[in-house]
């Protein structure tokens, strides 16, 4: 089940929220949980019932070895081979449904061999879960867990707002909160904040990603080349979906949870003001930057082993994070510039020279702007063609780009000097109406690239807002407008998957 | 600014939005669900850049695989007659098969051949694809009365025009069938008249609506519009120039392997005038186009 659709926000979080809350009103906490935890199931089997198997197994399996590796009292197996055994468990299931098919075309690429695929299809959430219970498995070996119910535990895992995409939660944040009895109670302050969270969400993805989408896919997947203009429009308008639709969709999430009273943690922090990669690591996808740091990075030795360990593991460490997000090699070729860039900028800080703070952003910028296109790109054919067209100037093009744009700006001037002007206006094309039905037409993109700079670079994330939060009129306002116009802009029919169910 | 409580807020913000909602539901989505359900209507009432729109959301929502298409103008539409008269209704009560009317008053090729294109975007796949063409729409080759290159969503169209989409939402189908009796009009001048050039670019199109329907149907029948041989008699209509058509038609048809008819409805009973059919008219019709669908199977 999608977050954006009707199904989900008019008929499944309703239910959910009311039931739950009434059989813990009526004193049965434990049923609230299990029905939790049930419709959770369902909010994931809607979309294939026949993985729901899957999860159960891995949930089962995985909650016996961290059992049996967070006894205190010595046991006969060695439990650094229990956990070994977990995670190859864990790995194996990941690897069979994700990697299969990639494996087989190499190999049979490399050794001349005709082996069919197996063509599986790709269990929803499996990366997410996947890592959220290796993690908890080595926490166990290292008697970092307590001992915590089947119940609790098939609630970290399964609870729906951050089942499918994220945040990657960490068992010490959620479990404490499952457990809490304040949390039992129905939070009105929750609530309200939860409802507003999720509006900038659902509008996120919805108006602004979703826009951004027409344009992206149009210039990745459809045109045969690209000139000067639509290549930069292309992977501006790909960097900024990405951003709104993953950050829209982690703003959902964490509002459906405040419902439930669960705080998860933020994903995101105004990544593209970032000043440098690792600036942006820490901004970024942070949940999966913390999991990778925590379970790859500094296992591998971090930075504790001199220099050159260090670029090795940052390297090894970005590689798997590619390698994650896809089973493709331009998904390695990306992790690959990730922990390229992070080692030369670790080396570059070793000189301690401050970069003009403009030109940091700059470089950071593009530098992201052009690796999101091996990740976007479904061959590397497209990634060329796109990355061709970027630094291939033609004076006329830029020229004639700009003449239109002002022609464009011209009559959306005279758009809304038309509303303010007269009350009556007989020639109706000429009003915001007619704006707002071609919202999403080519000739746009470029106000909504600038639009989205400013916005990206310049105004509060929605942490930030949420933070400033009151239950008052204005937010009320606010709130109303982005979530009656979210829904609105959903009946057009257009309404997708987010990106990151991909992965 | 008044500060409200958290259980206020979150009162008022549900209720505001359902507010909302429920006006844009009952205003836009209440009409249009029924509009779009209780097809045979006259696309032609709208302003012309919402009905591209609204065509695409109703083959969209009445698409189901295997069914029949019918497109054409007001003769396949069965202008003036309830949908339960007409022949598209009793040739789907006969087949048990849906059949969906996409035709509508005055329709021309070029429509024709959007509304299939719109079918192919959506990968629709049907059992046979139904289209009339009628001698009198080569005249104007030029005409055509769907804007899908400036077209506007209609949901907008509702609240832009809304008197219009008002009353045209409250009235979209006829409830009750005229009389059956033959209106004659004073005359009709020019009207199966057409030059080569015309014709010429109609078949051009007519090749490429054939080659449409092919590529989303197995079974395309084309057939020529009947009419009322009296009425063409009486206000000395160029048949001369219809019988080319008629037999360039048939040529394409056969070149392009598809059933071409020709209806032999030649009674002024079955007529409402000169070209559109009554009660009668539309049994003839529906049986003819059932027994050419069987054969074809």
């Amino acid at each position: 089940m999608l977050f954006n659709s009707y199904e989900f926000i008019f008929l499944f979080l309703p239910i959910t929220f009311f039931t739950y809350f009434y059989l813990i009103h009526k004193r049965f906490t434990a049923t609230a949980k299990i029905f939790l935890v049930f419709a959770s199931l369902f909010f994931y089997s809607w979309w294939n019932i026949n993985y729901l198997p899957l999860i159960l197994l891995s949930l089962l399996f995985n909650y016996s070895i961290g059992k049996i590796l967070n006894q205190k009292r010595e046991i006969k197996l060695s439990k650094k081979g229990v956990l070994i055994f977990g995670v190859f468990i864990n790995l194996a299931l990941l690897g069979y449904y994700k990697y299969s098919d990639f494996f087989i075309e190499n190999i049979n690429n490399i050794l001349n061999l005709q082996i069919p695929l197996l063509h599986l299809a790709l269990p929803l959430a499996i990366s997410f879960f996947t890592f959220q219970q290796i993690a908890f498995l080595v926490d166990s070996y290292r008697q970092e867990t307590s001992e915590y119910n089947f119940l609790n535990y098939a609630l970290f895992v399964t609870f729906f707002p951050q089942l499918i995409a994220g945040p990657i939660v960490h068992h010490k944040e959620m479990m404490p909160q499952f457990f809490a009895t304040k949390n039992l109670v129905k939070n009105y302050k929750n609530i309200a904040l939860g409802l507003f969270i999720f509006s900038i969400g659902l509008f996120k993805k919805v108006v602004i990603a979703d826009s951004f989408a027409v344009w992206a896919d149009k210039g990745f997947d459809e045109a045969t080349a690209l000139n000067f203009i639509d290549a930069w429009s292309s992977s501006l308008s790909y960097t900024f979906q990405l951003y709104f639709d993953f950050s829209g969709y982690t703003d959902m999430a964490i509002g459906a949870a405040l419902l439930f009273n669960i705080k998860l943690p933020i994903n995101f922090n105004s990544p593209y003001k970032a000043l440098n990669i690792q600036d942006f690591w820490r901004r970024w996808h942070i949940t999966l930057s913390r999991f990778l740091k925590d379970y790859i990075y500094i296992p591998l030795g971090g930075n504790r082993k001199g220099e050159l360990y260090t670029y090795r593991n940052l390297m090894i460490t970005f590689l798997l994070g590619g390698i994650w997000h896809g089973a493709a090699w331009s998904f390695l070729f990306w992790g690959f510039l990730h922990g390229l860039a992070l080692s030369i900028h670790r080396f570059w800080k070793r000189f301690k020279i401050s970069m003009p703070k403009l030109l940091a952003w700059f470089l950071t910028f593009n530098f992201i702007n052009i690796t999101w296109i091996f990740f976007r790109a479904h061959t590397w054919n497209d990634a060329f063609k796109v990355l061709h067209g970027m630094f291939h100037i033609e004076p006329k093009e830029i020229s004639h780009f700009i003449s239109e744009k002002l022609t464009i700006l011209e009559k959306l001037y005279q758009k809304i000097y038309n509303i303010f002007a007269t009350e009556i206006d007989t020639n109706r094309s000429h009003t915001i109406v007619s704006f707002f039905a071609h919202f999403r037409d080519e000739k746009y993109a470029f106000i909504y690239i600038v639009i989205a700079f400013i916005t990206v670079l310049f105004a509060k994330n929605s942490q930030e807002i949420a933070q400033k939060f009151q239950a008052n009129s204005y937010y009320l306002a606010i709130n109303t407008f982005l979530f009656v116009a979210a829904i609105y802009i959903l009946s057009f029919g257009t309404y997708s998957e987010f990106l990151y169910f991909n992965f | 600014m008044s500060y409200l409580k958290n259980k206020r807020y979150v009162i008022q913000f549900i209720s505001l939005s359902l507010l909302f909602l429920s006006l844009i539901w009952l205003l836009i989505y209440l009409p249009i669900h029924n509009y779009n359900s209780n097809r045979i209507y006259d696309l032609r009432a709208v302003p012309q850049r919402y009905r591209a729109s609204l065509l695409e959301e109703f083959l969209v929502k009445q698409y189901t695989p295997n069914s029949i298409l019918l497109i054409g103008d007001s003769q396949a539409n069965g202008y003036r007659y309830p949908t339960d008269m007409v022949f598209s209704t009793l040739l789907a009560k006969k087949l048990h098969k849906k059949v969906i009317n996409a035709a509508f008053r005055g329709e021309r090729i070029q429509d024709n051949i959007y509304t299939l294109t719109l079918a192919k975007k959506h990968h629709m796949h049907f059992d046979t694809i139904i289209y009339n063409a009628d001698p009198s729409h080569p005249r104007e080759p030029s005409l055509h009365y769907i804007n899908w290159k400036d077209n506007l969503n209609y949901k907008i169209g509702i609240l832009k025009a809304s008197n219009i989409f008002a009353q045209f939402s409250l009235k979209f189908n006829p409830t009750t069938a005229p009389n059956d009796d033959i209106h004659r009009y004073k005359n009709l001048d020019h009207y199966l008249d057409m030059n080569q050039t015309a014709l010429n670019r109609y078949l051009k199109d007519l090749k490429k609506l054939i080659s449409l329907s092919k590529s989303i149907s197995k079974n395309v029948i084309i057939y020529y519009t009947p009419h009322c041989p009296s009425e063409v008699k009486r206000l000395k209509l160029n048949t001369k120039a219809a019988t080319m058509f008629r037999n360039s038609v048939e040529k394409i048809c056969k070149e392009n392997n598809v059933t071409f008819l020709n209806p032999q409805i030649v009674e002024e009973k079955y007529y409402k005038d000169i070209v559109h059919l009554n009660s009668k008219g539309h049994i003839k019709m529906a049986n003819i186009l059932y027994n050419t669908i069987q054969k074809n199977h």
